[in-house]
């Protein structure tokens, strides 16, 4: 009997000791009348080390609901739980309503974008009576529609569209971007490489300027290589664009691959047109990241090497003139017939680029060497050739560098994407100052074109800046060196 | 060579001189401007010893006279865009997450630890009707996390003891708002979460299978206030003032749980969300400023997963260099709080 009791002792103190020692497993809402400060135990510590098996103190006194505070009651959260579902129903009533609605709706996402431009511009110290007038004008409005219409959450291998619209002086609107991209290899792993295809029309990746869109030049007007060799305007092919060993600084969430890469094969033949010839022109551009963190002081420091190759149809005429003497015996001149003569040849660009991109200072150098097809036209007279037609090849040169200085938080992604209870307008200025140099033909040297731009750019809200150049212009054909200068201001915004 | 001499030489002096505007000490600044990470809810207010300031206007209290004010900063981001914010020279301070303020330093993000905080918890959640009951279950998952936060770090250490790693899940970098909506609309099949965890089970949409709440420190969240080494020696005397502020907040925050808790609401999480994440742990330990034995324990073992998995890139001594008592010392003294937290040990014990 007695070792019955003693059974039961051992027994009934086993289980309390279990029991005790479970405690903690129970609901963590449920108050503990635990004393405050006194550690318990903690079923679920891990068991790798007895530095890491430590308990932290439990206060389940301080736990306790305060009696004087009022709790809702079950009628009460049902009113919250109506008038919820009656602004559900009134939301869905605006979707639904055919017109007028106030809700713009889309079958698929959809991020609807634009920008304008207004601008004035005044050329004055012209060396020609017949300059070019000062003038306000719209030199570009443009709206963009981008969105996915695959998303894939697991992988990231979406598919996306853009399409964009826009108009150059003239009334006439014509199609901008026009594509469809596909990300092969996924874009949601940011430690891994990325490659996506892009089909349809769209800006050709070559050097830094070229490659820009509209809402991030930072000049009013282009480079002159950039407008002059064609690579500025869009073009109609496919494009692999993708970057390997991708360097990660978790602290900042900032991707930087060591190499991005892009490969074209187009028309050649410019937007919204087809092509001239049966030849694809193809492009490549490879950029050299300084793979660090964001903090690092080489951040936005790459260096770039861009080609093109391919094929442009030009046009020579040859004018022919009959010359006869009428009744007054004087001698007249009268065209009697125009041919035309094409021949295809090989247009050839590269170049290279070096830029740091940072705050506050930064700049852009770029060098572009390039090859075209040129045809002169001839004539004859009386059947006597006086100047016969001809092609040839140019060879261009071209440099130009631009020094920036930031102060603002336009580019800050912390600074712009915050919580905040009404609108933001992140102020940013940007003076620069810039040299564009430009040769069309290499074998005449006296021929060329240099321009200097001083800049001030103001971005007073987050799509929309005021932009103030300054140029002055020496220009020289053989012997003809002229001089002059140009102020224009553009206000350009964004939506 | 003219057009060079009048223009762009006038033009390069007046960037010199910009900049130097730009860099020139000033006696004493404007603003006092720091970041955070923003809530669930995208409500621009602060919970915590921040949230006591605004609400107490203790800030005012202490800087009126010098006409600073406080410029606050919610970013959706996180911990990472508070980062990016104080490299850019757009933040003063910044009170982040363990991983978050781990990896700045060491990625040479020039920073000083001046303040310990400590106590955020991990949920792991799936959809209501998941098959999932374990983290052993996850292998192979597709799960929602914000990477950079403490939350990765947690989910690193859940992982690890439960024989898991990073590369047994695919993890998928989501914002805070995206996060929920992407459990709730079952695009992911498990999340590494906040609080925010409960108010989706709450809903009826998730199930959470794991919580560090109650569980080993180790486990939680160890952060810091953070001064960017630039302003702490512009202005030695701004930053001890400004420390004096938030350990008087953490003070009046220590003081009564509930009322604590309730004033937390305010960034949009209900009380009963703070009350279950909260339960059992005391709000005295919950807003202790100091780096004691726990917290840098915590850290030091961080710091060496962190490493492990390529979160950082060197690893540092947390207490050479990076952590600076002297302003926190000084506030407790001033404010004669030397003695109100008790230094815990490594368990998450008070020290007699």
């Amino acid at each position: 009997m007695k070792n019955s009791w003693k059974q039961f002792v051992v027994i009934a103190g086993m289980v309390l000791a279990a029991t005790a020692g479970h405690a903690d497993d129970q609901p963590q809402d449920v108050p503990q009348a635990t004393e405050t400060g006194a550690p318990a135990p903690d079923a679920a510590a891990p068991a790798n080390g007895a530095d890491t098996s430590g308990l932290q103190q439990r206060n389940d006194e301080e736990d306790r609901l305060d009696d004087k505070d009022p709790r809702a009651s079950k009628t009460e959260l049902e009113a919250v739980h109506a008038e919820v579902e009656v602004l559900r129903d009134q939301w869905q009533r605006s979707l639904n309503l055919a017109y007028p609605t106030t809700v713009v709706q889309s079958n698929r996402p959809l991020v609807i974008t634009g920008i304008g431009q207004f601008r004035y511009d005044n050329p004055f110290n012209q060396p020609s009576k017949a300059a070019v007038p000062s003038s306000f004008s719209t030199p570009f409005f443009s709206l963009s529609f981008a969105g996915n219409l695959r998303k894939d959450y697991l992988e990231g291998k979406d598919v996306t569209y853009a399409l964009g619209i826009q108009t150059l002086g003239t009334a006439s609107i014509s199609i901008t971007d026009a594509y469809l991209s596909y990300q092969i290899l996924g874009s949601l792993d940011s430690t891994k490489p990325h490659l996506a295809i892009i089909a349809g029309q769209q800006k050709k990746n070559f050097g830094t300027e070229a490659a820009a869109t509209e809402a991030f030049m930072p000049t009013i007007k282009l480079a002159q290589f950039a407008s002059n060799l064609n690579l500025q305007p869009r073009d109609i092919g496919l494009v692999l664009a993708g970057d390997l060993q991708p360097h990660v600084d978790f602290s900042h969430n900032y991707r930087i691959p060591l190499v991005q890469y892009w490969a074209g094969l187009i028309n050649g033949n410019g937007p919204n047109t087809v092509d001239n010839n049966n030849n694809k022109d193809v492009f490549g551009r490879i950029q050299f990241n300084a793979p660090v963190n964001y903090d690092h002081p080489l951040r936005g420091l790459y260096l770039g090497f861009s080609g093109y190759d391919g094929k442009n149809t030009v046009t020579a005429t040859s004018t022919s003139s009959a010359s006869f003497t009428n009744t007054a015996n004087t001698t007249s001149t009268v065209t009697t017939g125009t041919s035309s003569f094409t021949n295809t040849g090989t247009i050839m660009r590269y170049g290279a680029d070096l830029a740091y991109v940072n705050t506050p200072f930064g700049f852009t150098l770029e060098y572009v060497r390039a090859k075209d097809p040129t045809a002169t036209n001839g004539t004859s007279l009386n059947g006597a050739t006086t100047k016969p037609h001809s092609f040839c090849e140019a060879n261009e040169e071209a440099y130009t560098a631009t020094l920036f200085y930031n102060f603002g938080e336009q580019w800050i992604n912390s600074a712009v994407q915050q919580d905040k209870y009404d609108d933001y307008y992140p102020l940013t200025y940007q003076p620069f100052v810039r040299f564009d140099h430009w040769t069309p033909n290499t074998n005449q040297k006296a021929n060329y074109s240099n321009i200097s731009t001083i800049g001030f750019n103001w971005f007073f809200a987050q799509t929309t800046k005021l932009q103030l150049n300054y140029n002055y212009k020496d220009q020289r054909a053989e012997a003809t060196r002229s001089f002059s200068n140009e102020f224009l201001a553009q206000f350009q915004f964004g939506f | 060579m003219k057009i060079y001499q009048k223009i762009m030489l006038p033009l390069f002096s007046l960037f010199i001189l910009l900049y130097a505007m730009s860099v020139m000490a000033a006696e004493k600044p404007l603003y006092i401007r720091i970041g955070i990470p923003s809530s669930s809810y995208n409500k621009p207010l602060a919970s915590g010893p921040l949230g006591e300031i605004q609400v107490k206007e203790l800030f005012d209290e202490e800087f009126k006279k010098d006409g600073i004010r406080l410029d606050v900063q919610y970013m959706q981001a996180a911990g990472p865009a508070v980062n990016e914010a104080l490299s850019n020279g757009n933040l003063d301070f910044g009170s982040i997450g363990d991983l978050p303020a781990v990896a700045g330093y060491a990625g040479g993000l020039k920073t000083r630890a001046v303040v310990a905080s400590r106590g955020g918890n991990t949920y792991v959640v799936v959809p209501s009707d998941s098959q999932i009951r374990s983290i052993k279950e996850l292998k192979g998952k597709q799960i929602a996390i914000s990477i950079g936060t403490y939350m990765h770090a947690a989910a690193l250490k859940i992982l690890k003891d439960n024989g898991l790693s990073e590369n047994d899940v695919s993890f998928y970098n989501m914002d805070s708002a995206t996060l929920l909506t992407a459990v709730a609309g079952k695009q992911v099949e498990a999340a590494f979460m906040t609080s925010d965890a409960i108010t989706l089970r709450t809903r009826g949409v998730a199930r959470i299978i794991y919580t560090t709440g109650g569980k080993n420190v180790y486990y939680q969240n160890a952060g810091a206030l953070l001064v960017r080494d630039e302003f702490a020696r512009k202005y030695p005397d701004i930053t001890r003032r400004f420390v004096k502020v938030w350990v008087k907040a953490s003070y009046l925050h220590s003081k009564d749980k509930l009322a604590s808790q309730k004033l937390d609401t305010r960034v949009g999480t209900p009380l009963s969300t703070i009350r279950e994440d909260q339960a059992g742990q005391p709000i005295v330990y919950l807003n202790s400023p100091k780096f004691d034995e726990m917290w840098l324990a915590h850290d030091r073992r961080s710091i060496a997963l962190f490493k492990q998995h390529g979160l950082i890139r060197r690893s540092f001594d947390p207490d050479k260099g990076w952590i600076d008592r002297s302003f926190l010392n000084a506030a407790l003294k001033e404010l004669n709080l030397e003695h109100f937290w008790p230094d815990y040990d490594i368990n998450g014990n008070p020290k007699k």
